[in-house]
């Protein structure tokens, strides 16, 4: 069956179409046209001719006249709409019109930058002016370094490398930084968080480093469909971009399907598992030969999927065609590997983390299945573009896990259709973070009394950097005085920039497999956890916490391990309190303690819970920010300490999952958790704090937020098919008892006070019995 | 923007999450080696001739100097005492109050001063066992060879550099902060230090480093290819002063001493060189991973006995490397007389490089005779049997290649190979080949390290001289 034929099977299928609560059909769309702007070459005109482009797309036309002109432009550009023209074409444009011309491209990983370098070698070839273009990251022989300094006219690199490797010794690329022309800033929707809040404060140092050596480079930024592109390029680059975002490129018929599981047991609302829904969609495509993309929300379930559609293949295609996995902690050569197989179609399908959301040149795939949904808007946009570039019908199917979010959001088709994309939120001042990277600016160049790096209260962070002896204030300057390295101890994407390297000791020549950050590793590492890599199971022998290695070693058993965590929270500093009627709200700095205490072992397929193992690791340390609600008042019918327990547990479980929805955010990036009489607040308390030290700025939003956040909640909860409980709302009703649904949204009434009117409450007023 | 900034700095001190991960801000306490007297301006009294060392313009730093640049340092920083912090000793306005009373002379210029301390090493100075009589007598002819310099050595051409800097790490924000040269003239060896008391003063310094650079050739360093000067240029750059390119006008002794003796020594460093070749030890010496932490110190409190340990021991680095120099070029000159089996190997391989084959060879038979180490001798064999086999002598190098193959318990497979590629191509004594062949062979076999490859060729080999055998027959 061919894919046409393949969706009208499932429309024709009403065990199918039961389970779909959602089908939208969108229109295939005519390419729009622009014309070659004026300032345009003749010689890349005919170039682009050779190559088969006689026109431009309308936003690629803009783009390029906009970026001749001077401006700094954000490109508003979905998956294989052509964007790379949109950079390239101003760049060899005046590279051609003076040869010192200088630009860096800045791409988020490794991967995209060397699909880059190839496209931008194809232009080339076609002009024979000799450009010269290269990738400059850690993988750069040393050999080749130094003639990249002096006549790369293109530098391609990431975040990372400009931040550790070529700032910190920017007088050995004194040619790039005096003619500077271009900055271009690629995937800029995936600056997010901590990783974009870094990126700003590059980019402040790279301006301070600019106009040391006389230049003002000009940005072009691409970005996907998210709601604030202007915003976040502007926040990113700290200057005013224009902003282009319709789309002259044309696009295939594509179906985008809702799926819920079916309800396997209405009262204790369990749905059946994702994974195991996804699996017997994706068996569909995979045994018709269609090339399908799978994303799974975690490594973890990455890995179950890909074994289990390895299986399925393997049986069933024999060992031809292949189901890959694709995530964080592959090493760089398995990845490459990975989408050449893609390309070539050796790999008929791949389950992967978001890793490949970003534009990494894959192919056009049919089918796109997301196993859980994505988180934000944005994501499942990309996601769901990964199938269907051009011109062919794709489809792409979002399956709902039994979390609450998912749950919403499959329910309300409206909300994902109507809401616009999530706005990318970063906070380059989140102190940490900016205090990292003046230590590396002053490094780099002395600060002058009088510069502000574009934030108040600069002086206050200088004499605070020179008490703590780093700097050094003499004459009008500020000098670094310290005997290290300051870039190398700072990371860009992980709050801990420790990694464990896992190694297979199942032969005799030991060879690492992969890597896992800090705060994952006593998670997913603990000796006894099985961890998979690439569908093979290995069972952790020892975890050297100190030296931050795991040897792991083959082994081939029918279930999984997941850990259990204890989380403390300490409050150190209150920024602001807010005291309402039913509820308090706060935010401030918390120290929040995390420690690996069990594992579970869970069987495969039936998911049942085999036993239990204890975990031995030392606790670790976040300090970040919190908002956090008291409640004044418990309301009436909430009768005991365990009631009170059981509401709070079924509020903060939904309010986990709803929170993101404001905040725009990933679910990971934050986390909830209650107190019954917290030894702060000395009330029944909820706490939500960022996952990121020092905080990425969500509890100052949730704190102007507030009740609304327990609106919607109460809104999640009430609308809830299921009758005490069920884990797309409060949770299982076996975790927060049959009456969990109630208990919570008394609580809620309480919190949001509009039950009962002000004079039954007083009337009602229980001083709180207990605590 | 930042809320509630001040407290939020507050809980950050030292000990924030992020500051862990920084071990270099977390100061050490300093301990520095006992030195009891430190008027003893250089401490090692034995090996050196004291009565010809002396200090020039060893000048008291407390004159009237840069009134105006510490005019606006005083307001600059009443300025900033007003910003609730402690009060420190900065409204001191004495230059050699507040930078420390040096040793040297404070150089002003219209860009501010720095310190310049000149140190004279006359002729009749003893270092280990390098009179300094010796330098200026040296004969430096034909050294273009072994130090790979675009001319040969001529003394009056070469400067010795030597800098203490703030990190090992290097990146712009890594400041030489001292500057040590050295140079000869017709009385001995000059050491000219450069020193800036405080990051304002890297300009000026600078400047004049130049400018006395410039005057010279040659520059001599020990890890200034990698370390020194790129570190030096960086400074230039940031500066906006004009670099010099040295190129192959660079001789740095740390790659002309590896090739001699990094097979014997575990360290090349400055140190283990002085201690094992040129029997020298340093008493009181700092160890070079302390000297950033002793500036800081240095700078914070002005305690000029911890500029001073820094300041000897850049200028022992300095001497060392004249001593160094002149120890190698006497090597060079008389390698059969004055080198060591080791030094021999070093100077044969750079004679051989320079198609200097006679003598090359024979350093290579001189080595072999004087090695007590086996792994040197065989090196040296194996060496001379490629360079004569080169250099159309067969019969020694045949005569090399059963030496090693027939050793006692050797196992080694290529001189085998060797010596089957002679009879069979040479010889077109087959039988004989094909032995040398089995035996490889069988030595393949047992080790589990040999390639496939290797083992193929082999095989390849044997088919080859069974068929000339047959057909010969």
């Amino acid at each position: 069956m061919n894919l046409d034929q393949l969706v009208d099977q499932i429309r024709n299928s009403p065990d199918m179409m039961r389970n779909i609560t959602y089908w939208k059909e969108i229109e295939p769309k005519e390419a729009k046209y622009g014309l070659f702007p004026a300032e345009l070459r003749q010689e890349l005109r005919n170039a682009l001719k050779k190559k088969g482009i006689n026109q431009l797309y309308s936003h690629q036309s803009k783009a390029v006249e906009l970026s001749l002109k001077g401006h700094n432009i954000a490109v508003v550009t979905p998956t294989a709409s052509g964007k790379t023209l949109c950079y390239n074409l101003p760049v060899i444009n005046e590279i051609l019109n003076n040869d010192d011309t200088r630009a860096l491209y800045l791409f988020p990983t490794k991967a995209l930058s060397q699909d880059q370098v190839s496209e931008l070698h194809e232009i080339m070839d076609l002009l024979g002016h000799p450009i010269k273009t290269y990738t400059y990251d850690g993988d750069t022989p040393v050999s080749a370094r130094k003639a990249i300094r002096q006549a790369g006219h293109i530098v391609v690199t990431n975040p990372d490398m400009l931040h550790s490797g070529i700032m910190p010794h920017h007088t050995k690329w004194v040619k790039l930084f005096e003619n500077l022309k271009y900055i271009v800033i690629d995937e800029i929707h995936s600056y997010r968080g901590v990783f974009g809040s870094h990126l700003a404060n590059v980019l402040r140092r790279l301006h301070r480093i600019c106009r040391f050596y006389g230049s003002n480079p000009q940005f072009i930024c691409c970005s996907a469909t998210i709601a604030n592109p202007k915003e976040i390029a502007e926040r990113i680059i700290g200057q005013e971009v224009k902003l282009i975002d319709e789309n002259g490129a044309p696009s295939g018929l594509k179906h985008l399907i809702f799926y819920n599981p079916p309800v396997v047991n209405k009262q204790l609302g369990i749905r059946r598992s994702s994974l195991l829904e996804t699996k017997k969609l994706a068996s569909m495509f995979l045994l018709n030969d269609i090339q399908t993309i799978l994303f799974a929300k975690s490594r973890l379930s990455v890995e179950v999927l890909v074994t289990y559609l390895k299986q399925l293949v393997q049986d069933k295609l024999g060992k031809s065609r292949n189901v890959r996995g694709y995530r964080g902690g592959y090493l760089p050569s398995q990845r490459r590997e990975i989408e050449r197989g893609l390309r070539s179609g050796e790999i008929l399908g791949v389950v992967s983390t978001n890793a490949l959301e970003l534009g990494i040149d894959i192919g056009r795939l049919q089918a796109c299945i997301m196993c859980g949904y994505p988180g934000t808007i944005a994501s499942t946009w990309q996601q769901a573009g990964r199938a269907g570039r051009r011109n062919d019908t794709s489809i792409a199917i979002m399956v709902a896990s039994s979390n609450p979010l998912d749950q919403y959001v499959i329910q309300h088709p409206e909300f994902f259709l109507e809401s616009s994309p999530e706005h990318g939120l970063l906070n380059p001042n989140n102190l940490y973070i900016l205090l990292s990277h003046i230590k590396c600016a002053a490094f780099e160049l002395p600060f002058e009394d009088d510069e502000t790096f574009d934030i108040d209260g600069m002086e206050q962070i200088l004499e605070f950097l020179e008490e703590e002896k780093v700097l050094r204030h003499v004459g009008n300057r500020w000098h670094w005085t310290a005997d290290n390295f300051p870039a190398s101890s700072i990371s860009l994407r992980t709050a801990a920039n420790e990694n464990f390297i896992i190694i297979d000791i199942t032969h005799p020549k030991h060879r690492v497999i992969g890597e896992v950050d800090r705060f994952s590793a006593p998670q997913l590492l603990h000796e006894e956890a099985v961890y998979i890599h690439e569908g093979i199971q290995y069972q952790v022998e020892t975890l050297d916490f100190e030296e931050k290695k795991a040897y792991v070693r083959r082994v081939d058993v029918d279930y999984y391990t997941d850990a259990n965590l204890a989380v403390t929270l300490k409050v150190l500093d209150v920024f602001q309190t807010k005291d309402d009627a039913g509820a308090g709200r706060s935010w401030g700095d918390v120290m929040v303690s995390s420690l690996v205490t069990m594992f579970k072992k869970i069987k495969f397929d039936t998911h049942e819970n085999l036993g239990w193992g204890p975990v031995r690791l030392p606790e670790l340390e976040l300090q970040t920010t919190a908002y956090w609600m008291t409640l004044n008042e418990v309301p009436p019918g909430i009768d005991s300490q365990d009631d009170l327990q059981n509401g709070l547990m079924g509020i903060a479980n939904v309010l986990g999952h709803t929170a993101p929805l404001y905040l725009m955010c990933d679910p990971r990036d934050i986390h909830v958790i209650y107190h019954v009489k917290s030894p702060f607040t000395q009330k029944p308390t909820i706490f939500i704090y960022d996952s990121i030290p020092g905080g990425i700025g969500f509890s100052e939003k949730l704190y102007e937020l507030h009740l609304e956040l327990f609106r919607k909640a109460r809104e999640v909860i009430s609308e809830c098919f299921c009758e005490n409980g069920c884990p797309a709302c409060v949770g299982p009703a076996a975790e927060v008892s049959d009456r969990g649904k109630d208990l919570a949204c008394r609580i809620l009434g309480g919190i949001l006070d509009d039950t009962q009117s002000e004079k039954q409450i007083e009337d009602n007023v229980i001083k709180l019995p207990f605590g | 923007m930042i809320p509630n900034l001040k407290s939020k700095l507050k809980t950050m001190s030292s000990s924030s999450p992020l500051d862990k991960r920084n071990p270099g801000i977390q100061s050490d306490t300093i301990q520095y080696p006992d030195n009891p007297s430190m008027d003893n301006d250089f401490p090692d009294k034995e090996s050196l001739d004291c009565s010809e060392y002396l200090v020039v313009n060893r000048k008291s730093a407390d004159s009237d100097s840069g009134t105006d640049l510490k005019d606006s340092l005083c307001i600059k920083k009443s300025n900033f005492s007003m910003g609730n912090r402690e009060n420190r000793d900065r409204t001191l306005v004495n230059d050699s109050d507040t930078r420390g009373n040096l040793d040297g002379e404070v150089i002003e210029s219209p860009h501010g001063s720095f310190v310049r301390k000149r140190t004279f090493y006359g002729g009749s100075t003893a270092y280990g066992s390098i009179a300094f009589s010796e330098l200026l007598a040296a004969d430096f002819s034909d050294s273009k060879f072994w130090s790979r310099l675009n001319r040969d050595i001529c003394l009056r051409d070469l400067v010795f550099l030597d800098t203490e800097t703030t990190g090992l790490s290097g990146g712009t924000g890594t400041y030489a902060f001292l500057v040590g040269l050295g140079y000869i003239t017709d009385e001995g060896l000059v050491v000219e230090q450069y020193l800036m008391r405080d990051f304002d003063e890297e300009y000026p310094m600078l400047q004049s480093l130049l400018d006395t650079l410039k005057r010279f050739k040659i520059l001599v360093s020990f890890n200034g290819k990698s370390f020194d000067w790129p570190l030096l240029e960086s400074r230039l750059v940031y500066s906006r002063l004009r670099n010099i390119i040295w190129e192959d006008a660079h001789l740095d002794l740390l790659h002309v001493a590896r090739r001699l003796w990094g097979y014997r020594l575990s360290s090349c460093s400055l140190i283990s060189i002085e201690e094992e070749i040129l029997g020298l030890q340093r008493s009181d010496d700092i160890p070079g991973h302390m000297i950033p932490k002793m500036y800081f110190d240095y700078l914070e409190t002005r305690n000029t006995d911890v500029m001073q340990l820094i300041m000897q021991h850049n200028e022992w680095d300095i001497v060392s490397m004249a001593a160094l120099l002149l120890y190698i070029n006497r090597l060079y000159k008389d390698p059969e007389g004055k080198a060591d089996a080791c030094e021999l190997l070093g100077i044969a391989k750079e004679l051989e490089r320079n198609y200097r084959i006679q003598e090359a060879a024979n350093c290579y038979r001189r080595c072999i005779q004087t090695a007590h180490k086996h792994s040197l001798s065989v090196e040296a064999k194996k060496r001379l049997a490629y360079l004569t086999k080169r250099h159309h002598s067969p019969g020694e190098a045949m005569h090399l290649w059963a030496d090693l193959s027939s050793e006692g318990d050797s196992c080694l497979i290529f001189p085998l190979i060797e010596m089957a590629k002679y009879y069979e191509h040479g010889k077109k004594e087959f039988h004989l080949a094909l032995q040398c062949t089995e035996r490889a062979i069988h030595l393949a076999g047992m080790r589990s390290t040999s390639s496939s490859r290797l083992k193929e060729e082999l095989l390849v080999r044997r088919r080859r001289l069974i068929n000339k055998m047959k057909r010969s027959m």
